[in-house]
């Protein structure tokens, strides 16, 4: 094992970590709001977190490099704001990770339709499924707790 | 009644279907010509190939470790050679289906010169290439940089793509200004499709000896046997020398 390596298992510890507790903070609001909202948008936002889910990583990684870049608008943003472009650095490796990890972290909160806080973390992941006409099992194995805690 | 024969007719249709597949592994320069080959060679067989791209040292890694692929359409010599010493490909079923040609290439039409000085002014943040440990084309790249005496200047400006598809879309999105690909993911029919390229001199590389093998998976079966000879073919390569590859 040589420094590159060594190099590549800190960055990827240190970008899990931080997405991590991104995730939990940008998630369960929006998983609350999903699971007690009545609003017709609830779908429309149940599937646009669930859209990275039937996006290719590479898909969706070529139309992040496409929005991020000197030619998109969050590139230009962020160059019109000093900041530079994003790719090829970590807060760029962070947003592009929150994105696509994104759909597993309010889903399986959502299911908490009308039961206890328990069941937060152990649902399987309705309302979405609903959302993609998609089988449990799929999901199950999809759900970072589903496996675990199968009711 | 009618259900089980409908059930019956069903199952004969799917194990049809599986008889006439071939899952090929490809080497992620090869996509757009073996798209097109496998069009011709699904209407020409009725055989249907079903591609995967991806870099040739990762699908070694797969394949090693089980994956279910019949043929490898590689980007060199040495991984099918491997694949059949280890009694993973079939022997003696190894040929060269093409020849790789090295480019340096911008989306920009101005930025990249004829001669490659680009390299040498250095008025680039950004060179992305192939992962040279998984992608001959990410090797080759390394290497000619070597030879120019350019490799500890221009390693810090790195980005490095998991295969040769991923390189180009650093350099297609602007994020990249540069890139070390293959030819045949921007020429057609004699031009380059888009941007500005240096070809790489064939002096500063060894040349990208790009091998089929057949694989242990794929042995005496009807479809990858049909594809190994299709690619032997006049019309596959016709389609493979017009993306600029050589052929022996």
């Amino acid at each position: 094992m040589d420094s590159a390596d060594l190099a590549a298992i800190w960055l990827t510890l240190k970008l899990a970590s931080v997405v991590t507790v991104l995730l939990l903070i940008a998630g369960a609001p929006i998983a609350w709001w999903l699971a007690r909202t009545r609003s017709r948008l609830k779908r429309v936002i149940a599937a646009a977190v669930a859209l990275p889910l039937v996006l290719p990583p590479t898909v969706l990684g070529f139309y992040l490099l496409l929005v991020m870049g000197p030619h998109g608008p969050v590139g230009k943003l962020t160059a019109s704001l000093g900041l530079g472009l994003l790719p090829f650095t970590f807060p760029g490796l962070v947003i592009a990770s929150v994105f696509y990890s994104f759909q597993l972290s309010p889903p399986p909160i959502a299911r908490m339709d009308s039961v206890s806080c328990c069941n937060l973390w152990i649902g399987e992941i309705t309302s979405v499924h609903r959302v993609l006409g998609k089988t449990d099992a799929i999901f199950r194995t999809k759900s970072i707790f589903g496996a675990r805690f199968q009711p | 009644m009618p259900r089980l024969t409908l059930l019956a007719a069903l199952l004969l249709t799917v194990a049809g279907a599986v008889a006439d597949e071939v899952q090929v592994a490809v080497a992620a320069n090869l996509m757009t010509p073996m798209q097109q080959i496998a069009a011709l060679f699904e209407r020409e067989t009725g055989h249907k190939a079903l591609l995967s791209f991806g870099a040739t040292g990762k699908f070694y890694a797969q394949i090693a470790n089980g994956a279910p692929f019949e043929v490898l359409l590689a980007a060199d010599g040495e991984t099918p050679l491997r694949l059949e010493k280890e009694g993973l490909g079939v022997a003696g079923s190894r040929f060269t289906y093409a020849i790789g040609k090295l480019v340096l290439w911008s989306a920009d039409p101005d930025r990249v010169d004829a001669g490659g000085a680009v390299l040498r002014i250095g008025n680039f943040r950004h060179l992305a290439l192939a992962n040279p440990k998984t992608a001959p084309y990410g090797a080759a790249a390394m290497e000619a940089m070597n030879k120019l005496g350019l490799l500890a200047e221009l390693q810090p400006r790195f980005v490095q793509g998991e295969n040769i598809t991923q390189a180009q879309q650093f350099v297609v999105t602007g994020n990249a200004e540069l890139g070390f690909i293959a030819l045949s993911q921007v020429y057609k029919d004699g031009k380059l499709t888009a941007g500005s390229m240096w070809m790489v001199p064939d002096n500063l590389y060894p040349p990208i000896v790009q091998d089929a093998v057949l694989l242990a998976k794929g042995r005496d079966k009807p479809a990858p046997a049909a594809l190994m000879a299709y690619l032997r073919g006049e019309r596959a390569k016709a389609v493979i020398r017009s993306y600029g590859y050589e052929l022996r």
